[in-house]
C-alpha cells in the first residue's frame, strides 16, 4: 500500500519532466560558466560552479510541487496522516536527491575535464577534485535541510497554499540553506556535513509528532480575503490590464505563468544577443556558440511550443489560428531579433576585446593561433604551403566531417615545431592579412614579437605575446558576418524542424497524450544532441573546443554549400569560394615565392 | 446517537466571507437526506467537514459519536464518500484501485464489489486515466460502498453525467443502500434526483440552513403566492410576516413563499396582507428552489 501511495503523491506526476528540463538547464549553465571562465583565463572557479548545480536543486526543492502532500484521493482513504505525512516526506527526499544528483553529476565529470585540462596547472586541478567530496556531502545534507525545513511547515495541512507569506520564508529558507552550503560548507568538512544531515533528520522526526491526526485540505483559520473585502483595490492594482491590446491579452492568457512568461523577456533578448556577433567578439567565446545551438534550439522549442498546448483556451473567440499563431510567436521572433541587433550594436561599440592572432610558445599548442573562424575548408586534402625559405609545410586536418569525408577544415598557416623564425613570420603576415584585412610585415613579427630561444625554438619576444591589437589601434579583425547568420539559422532549423513535427500531432484524432509524449520526445532529441557533443568527446575540456571548431566548419560548410562552392569537380570552385569566405583570398600566398605544390593537393575553398 | 450531528458549525475561508455560519444538521440512522444549493452555498465544505477533511473553525461535529478530526480512522472505515471531482490514482488499474480498497477496510464485501463491478460492466485491467468521467465515478462509488458504511456521503456524484448514466449511478448507490438502512447525505442540483430518492431536504444558503423538513412536508407546506405589483403593495410588510420567506417583484408581479398550504396562504395574502387580486400555487422543488435563492430572506 505505500507504493501505492507513493506513486500516487503528487509531486511524482510533475516530478520527471521538470526532473529533465532541470538538469539540461544546469548542464547549460555550467558549461556557459565554463566557457566564459575560460574564455575569461579563469578555468576554474569552484564557487560559480558550485552555485550553478545548487540552486537549481535548491529552488526546486523550495518552490517545486513538493508542496502539496497527499492528494484528495489519498486524505480520504483511511490511512493515517503521520503515515502520509512519511510517505510524502520520503518521496520528497528521493526525488531531491536524485535531482541533486543529476545536476551534480555532470559538474563532477566537467571537473574531471578540468582536471585532465589544466595539467599545467596542476594546483586547480588539485583544489577543484579536493572540493568533490566536500561538495557533494554539504549537497545533501543542506538540500536534506530544505527539504526538512519545507515538509514541517503546517503539518495539519495535505497542502500548504502558496500565500505571499510562504514565498517570503521559502526565500528565506533557500537563502539559508545557501549560505550553508557555501558559508559553512566551504568551512568545514565532510563530518560537519553529517552533523547538518543528522539535525534535519531529527527535526523531521520531532516534526512527525506534530503532525495532527488528520490532514486537512485547507489552513483551519481563515486567510485575508480578496473577493470582497479587497476587490476594489485588487482591480485598481490590475488596472492596467484593461488597457492592453487584445494580442497582449491572448498572448500572456496562453502563458503557463504569467509572471515567470514576463521574466522571461530578458531570457529571450539574451539568446539573441548571444546568437549575434557580441559572444564572438566581446567575450572572445566565438566557437563556444556553435556547442550551444541544439541547447538554444531546446529552450526556443520549449517557449515556442508551450503555448500550442494552451491554444483551446482561445478556440471560443473569432480569431483564425493563423491569427492565434502570428500573436503567439511573433513577440518571440521580435524580440530574438532585438536581442541580435542589441548584440551586433554593442559589438561594434566595444570591439574586440582580446588578440586575434596569437603566436603561442606552448610545446602542446605550439604556433600560429587565431579562432576557428579564419580556418578554412578544402576538398580533398588541405593544401601544402611552401614558405620563401623552400620548406613545405602540411596543414594537419582540424575537421573531417564523417558524412562528407573529402572535406577538410584546416589552419592555413600552420607553422609546427621547428619551424623557422622567417617561415613563423611569413604565415603570421599572412595570418594577419586574412583576419585584419591588412597584412602587417613579416619583418614586424620577426624583429619585434618574434625571437628564438636557446634551443633554437621560435617563441614570442614578450610575455604577454603578440599585441598586435594594442600596438596598432586601427587593426580590427574583421568578422565573417555569415557565421553568426548560421548560427541563427541552425537554431531556426532545429527549432521549426521541432516545431513542424510536434504540429503533425495537431492533426485530428491526435489525442493529446500523443502530443505530449511527442513534445517529449523532441525535446528529448535535442537534448541528446547537446549532451552528445560532449559525450563524442571524452578525452579533456579541451574537447569542448574541438566540438566548437567541429561546429565552425560545418556552418562554414553549410555557407560554401549554400553558395554552390562545394561542388567536386568545378574548375571556378577555388574562386568562387574566395568570394564568400572570410578571408577574401585562396590559401595560396599572394607574396610568397610558391604555393600550393608537392603532394595531390585538394581544390581549396577558403 | 446520531448518525452524524452537527452543532454550531462555522466556517470560513477567508476572513469575513463565512462558507457556513453557525449552521444545525443532525442526521438520524436510515435517512436519506438530499442537499441543496445555490454554487458555492456550502454544501461540499459541509460534507468534507463531515468527514474530517476539512476543520471547522467553530462548533462541533460527531461522526457516530466520534470527532472525525481527532479519530479519522475510525470514521473513514464507517463512512464512503463520492464527489463529482474526486481524482483516483490514474496509473492504477481498475483491479489495483478496488484491492488497494479491500486491503484497507476490514469490513469489505468482497462479493458486493463483485456484483457491482459486474453490473457496471468494468474491464477490470483497465487503467483509471483510461476510463471516462462516468466509469471513473463508477468505481469511485464501487469503493465508496463495497465497505458498507453505514453512512454514505456523495458530493453531487451524478455531476456532468447523462441521465442514463445518472439513473444508474444514483439506483446503485442510493437506492440499493438505501434500502439496506445505510445512512446516505448526498448533495445534487438536480431537483428530480432528489424528489424521487431523499425522504428529507436540506437546503442551505449564504452558509445557513433556510429548509430541513421531511420531503413531504416541503411538497404540501410551501406555496407561492402571487399578487399584481401596484404601488400600494408594501413588499417589506409581506417580509414580515413570520410565514412569509422571500418576497420579490417580478414581471409586473409580487412572488412571495410562505410556509403555509395553499389555501392558508390564500386566504393570509387576501386578509391579513391585504393583496387584491392574489392567488396561490403549489410549488415544485425546482421553483421553491428559484423562489427561495432569489428573493430575500425573511
Amino acid at each position: 500500500m505505500n507504493r501505492a501511495l507513493w506513486r500516487s503523491h503528487p509531486s511524482r506526476s510533475v516530478f520527471v519532466f521538470k526532473w529533465f528540463a532541470m538538469t539540461a538547464s544546469t548542464s547549460m549553465l555550467w558549461f556557459g560558466a565554463v566557457s566564459f571562465l575560460m574564455a575569461a583565463g579563469q578555468v576554474g572557479n569552484p564557487h560559480v560552479l558550485l552555485s550553478c548545480g545548487w540552486l537549481f536543486p535548491a529552488f526546486f526543492v523550495a518552490f517545486g510541487p513538493f508542496g502539496d502532500r497527499a492528494s484528495e484521493f489519498a486524505t480520504l482513504l483511511p490511512v493515517s496522516s503521520r503515515r502520509l505525512w512519511t510517505v510524502h516526506v520520503v518521496t520528497v527526499t528521493v526525488l531531491s536527491l536524485l535531482l541533486l544528483v543529476a545536476c551534480f553529476a555532470p559538474l563532477t565529470w566537467l571537473i574531471g575535464m578540468l582536471a585532465a585540462r589544466t595539467a599545467e596547472r596542476p594546483e586547480q586541478s588539485v583544489l577543484l577534485a579536493a572540493q568533490l567530496p566536500r561538495f557533494w556531502s554539504h549537497g545533501v545534507a543542506w538540500l536534506l535541510t530544505l527539504v526538512a525545513l519545507t515538509a514541517t511547515q503546517r503539518p495539519d495541512l495535505a497542502r500548504v497554499p502558496r500565500t505571499r507569506a510562504w514565498y517570503g520564508r521559502q526565500l528565506t529558507f533557500v537563502l539559508g540553506a545557501t549560505a550553508g552550503m557555501f558559508g559553512i560548507g566551504a568551512l568545514t568538512g565532510v563530518s560537519a556535513a553529517a552533523l547538518v544531515a543528522l539535525a534535519s533528520l531529527a527535526w523531521l522526526g520531532l516534526s512527525w509528532r506534530r503532525v495532527p491526526a488528520a490532514l486537512a485540505l485547507w489552513p483551519q483559520e481563515a486567510v485575508a480575503g480578496t473577493r470582497r473585502t479587497a476587490a476594489a483595490p485588487l482591480a485598481d492594482r490590475l488596472a492596467w490590464r484593461r488597457r492592453l491590446p487584445l494580442w497582449a491579452i491572448i498572448h500572456l492568457g496562453a502563458a503557463k505563468h504569467e509572471a515567470m512568461h514576463l521574466f522571461s523577456i530578458p531570457f529571450v533578448l539574451l539568446v539573441g544577443m548571444w546568437l549575434s556577433d557580441w559572444p564572438a567578439v566581446v567575450l572572445e567565446a566565438g566557437l563556444v556558440g556553435v556547442v550551444f545551438v541544439p541547447i538554444t534550439a531546446y529552450m526556443l522549442f520549449t517557449m515556442a511550443a508551450t503555448p500550442l498546448f494552451r491554444l483551446s483556451r482561445f478556440d471560443w473567440l473569432p480569431i483564425s489560428r493563423d491569427r492565434l499563431l502570428v500573436i503567439l510567436f511573433l513577440p518571440l521572433i521580435v524580440l530574438l531579433a532585438l536581442g541580435d541587433l542589441s548584440g551586433q550594436w554593442i559589438a561594434e561599440r566595444q570591439g574586440p576585446r582580446t588578440e586575434a592572432l596569437v603566436f603561442s610558445g606552448d610545446p602542446d599548442t605550439y604556433g600560429v593561433r587565431m579562432p576557428a573562424e579564419y580556418f578554412k575548408l578544402a576538398w580533398g586534402e588541405p593544401p601544402a604551403v611552401t614558405t620563401p625559405s623552400g620548406r613545405r609545410i602540411d596543414p594537419p586536418d582540424t575537421w573531417r566531417p564523417t558524412l562528407l569525408p573529402q572535406v577538410v577544415l584546416y589552419k592555413p598557416y600552420h607553422t609546427p615545431l621547428g619551424t623557422s623564425l622567417d617561415d613563423c613570420a611569413w604565415q603570421l603576415e599572412r595570418a594577419s592579412r586574412d583576419i585584419y584585412g591588412q597584412a602587417v610585415p613579416a619583418a614586424v613579427f620577426r624583429d619585434r614579437y618574434l625571437t628564438v630561444d636557446p634551443a633554437g625554438v621560435v617563441v614570442p619576444r614578450q610575455t604577454d605575446g603578440l599585441t598586435l591589437q594594442r600596438d596598432l589601434p586601427d587593426l580590427k579583425p574583421r568578422r565573417h558576418p555569415g557565421l553568426p547568420a548560421v548560427q541563427v539559422m541552425l537554431v531556426a532549423f532545429y527549432t521549426q524542424l521541432s516545431y513542424l513535427i510536434l504540429l503533425l500531432f495537431y492533426r485530428p484524432g491526435r489525442s493529446e497524450a500523443a502530443r505530449k509524449r511527442a513534445y517529449g520526445s523532441l525535446l528529448g532529441v535535442l537534448m541528446a544532441i547537446h549532451i552528445g557533443q560532449f559525450l563524442t568527446s571524452r578525452d579533456s575540456i579541451g574537447s569542448i573546443w574541438k566540438v566548437s571548431t567541429h561546429g565552425v566548419g560545418a556552418e562554414r560548410l553549410a555557407v560554401a554549400s549554400g553558395s554552390g562552392a562545394l561542388a567536386p569537380g568545378r574548375a571556378d570552385g577555388s574562386r568562387r569560394a574566395a568570394s564568400i569566405l572570410p578571408c577574401g583570398k585562396s590559401s595560396a600566398p599572394k607574396s610568397g615565392p610558391s604555393s600550393a605544390g608537392g603532394r595531390p593537393a585538394g581544390r581549396a575553398l577558403g | 446517537m446520531n448518525v452524524l450531528e452537527m452543532r454550531g458549525v462555522t466556517r470560513a475561508y477567508e476572513k469575513g466571507v463565512n462558507v457556513l455560519e453557525n449552521l444545525d444538521l443532525s442526521v438520524e440512522a436510515g435517512e436519506v437526506i438530499g442537499l441543496l444549493g445555490r454554487n458555492g452555498a456550502g454544501k461540499t465544505t459541509l460534507l468534507r467537514i463531515a468527514i474530517g477533511m476539512l476543520a471547522a473553525q467553530a462548533g462541533s461535529v460527531r461522526v457516530f459519536g466520534l470527532d472525525p478530526r481527532r479519530e479519522p480512522l475510525a470514521v473513514k472505515r464507517q463512512v464512503g464518500y463520492v464527489s463529482e471531482d474526486q481524482v483516483l490514482p490514474g496509473f492504477l488499474t481498475v483491479n489495483g484501485v478496488i484491492d488497494l480498497h479491500r486491503r484497507l477496510y476490514p469490513d469489505w464485501d468482497q462479493d458486493l464489489a463483485r456484483d457491482l463491478s459486474s453490473r457496471f460492466h468494468m474491464d477490470a485491467d483497465q487503467k483509471i486515466k483510461n476510463l471516462s468521467k462516468g466509469q471513473a465515478r463508477q468505481v469511485a462509488l464501487l469503493c465508496a460502498v463495497s465497505h458498507r458504511p453505514p453512512l454514505l456521503l456523495l458530493d453531487e456524484p451524478a455531476g456532468g453525467l447523462d441521465p442514463a448514466m445518472r439513473r444508474e449511478f444514483l439506483e446503485t448507490a442510493i437506492q440499493m443502500l438505501g434500502e439496506s438502512g445505510t445512512t446516505i447525505l448526498f448533495s445534487s442540483h438536480h431537483m428530480t434526483d432528489v424528489e424521487r430518492l431523499a425522504s428529507r431536504l436540506v437546503m442551505i444558503h449564504d452558509g445557513q440552513k433556510w429548509i430541513d423538513s421531511a420531503l413531504d412536508d416541503v411538497r404540501e407546506g410551501y406555496c407561492l403566492v402571487l399578487a399584481p405589483a401596484s404601488a400600494t403593495v408594501d413588499t417589506a410588510a409581506i417580509l414580515r410576516h413570520p410565514r412569509c420567506l422571500t418576497v420579490r417583484r417580478r414581471d409586473d408581479a409580487v412572488r412571495a413563499v410562505f410556509e403555509l398550504d395553499c389555501a392558508e396562504a390564500d386566504r393570509v395574502a387576501r386578509g391579513e396582507l391585504g393583496l387584491a387580486g392574489a392567488r396561490s400555487l403549489p410549488l415544485n422543488l425546482e421553483d421553491m428552489f428559484i423562489e427561495l435563492v432569489g428573493g430575500g430572506r425573511s
